[in-house]
């Protein structure tokens, strides 16, 4: 976040937009200390129930969209993007300059949910929720870990709730290892369980900021 | 684009739409603090 609004600074005169998606469960509570701590004048608007998750299918974060003045997606590149990585700027910065920011990398898609289960994923992740704001976290947990069940690929999800139940592994440094580690685990159990495939679900890494 | 309506970080809600109608727009999404 900060490194977009350095970005957003160093390109103030270009017409064009920053606007971030805080893809967070717990709601704008949850995502205003980071916000205010980046010190952002551009939009951040907080997606608590994954919407635009489902909408463009991507199941991972850090993403990038570029979007001209039409509508139109000339660029997406989900799990990667990443303001820190030089290759990243260089391309944003041809497509506000009105260049062709170049092909957007292939995304694997596990798979695709279809209506009904959509539905049911942000019902459950709305429920988790009020169950949070409600105090009552271990109802939350589990309620988010249902909605996990029907999107096991989708680490916002399963991200989301690691964050709430083991903080000490975000803060004040993501612990790599414990992740995949507790990825190795709950993946066995979920194979056990049948909701993951035989080859697991393997976690991406994206670069530490 | 998708109508959607989202809220920033103090509540006010904005139309994702109305949000990209001043020309080109990075769009970057995230998770909460990380």
């Amino acid at each position: 976040m900060p490194g977009w609004q350095r970005f957003a600074e160093n390109h103030a005169s270009d017409p064009f937009e920053v606007i971030a998606i805080a893809i967070e469960h717990q709601g704008a509570e949850a995502a205003r200390p980071f916000v205010e701590a980046a010190g952002v004048t551009f939009p951040v608007l907080i997606d608590s129930l994954g919407l635009l998750s489902t909408h463009f299918g991507f199941k991972v974060v850090p993403n990038g969209l570029l979007i001209d003045e039409d509508g139109g997606v000339r660029y997406a590149n989900y799990g990667g993007f990443d303001v820190a990585h030089p290759e990243d700027v260089a391309l944003v910065e041809r497509f506000i300059a009105g260049g062709d920011p170049g092909p957007s990398p292939e995304e694997p898609v596990p798979y695709s949910l279809d209506a009904r289960d959509r539905d049911l994923v942000e019902t459950k992740l709305k429920l988790g929720r009020a169950l949070d704001e409600l105090g009552r976290r271990d109802d939350a947990i589990a309620t988010w870990r249902e909605a996990l069940r029907f999107d096991p690929k989708n680490f916002t999800i399963r991200k989301q709730i690691w964050a709430v139940e083991y903080p000490e592994m975000f803060h004040p440094a993501i612990d790599w290892n414990w992740q995949r580690e507790q990825l190795r685990d709950e993946t066995a159990r979920e194979i056990a369980q049948g909701v993951c495939g035989p080859d697991g679900c393997p976690i991406p890494q994206v670069a530490e900021r | 684009m998708m109508h959607v309506e989202l809220p920033d970080q103090n509540g006010q809600l904005w139309r994702l739409a109305d949000a990209m109608q001043t020309g080109a727009v990075v769009l970057v999404f995230y998770r909460g603090d990380w």
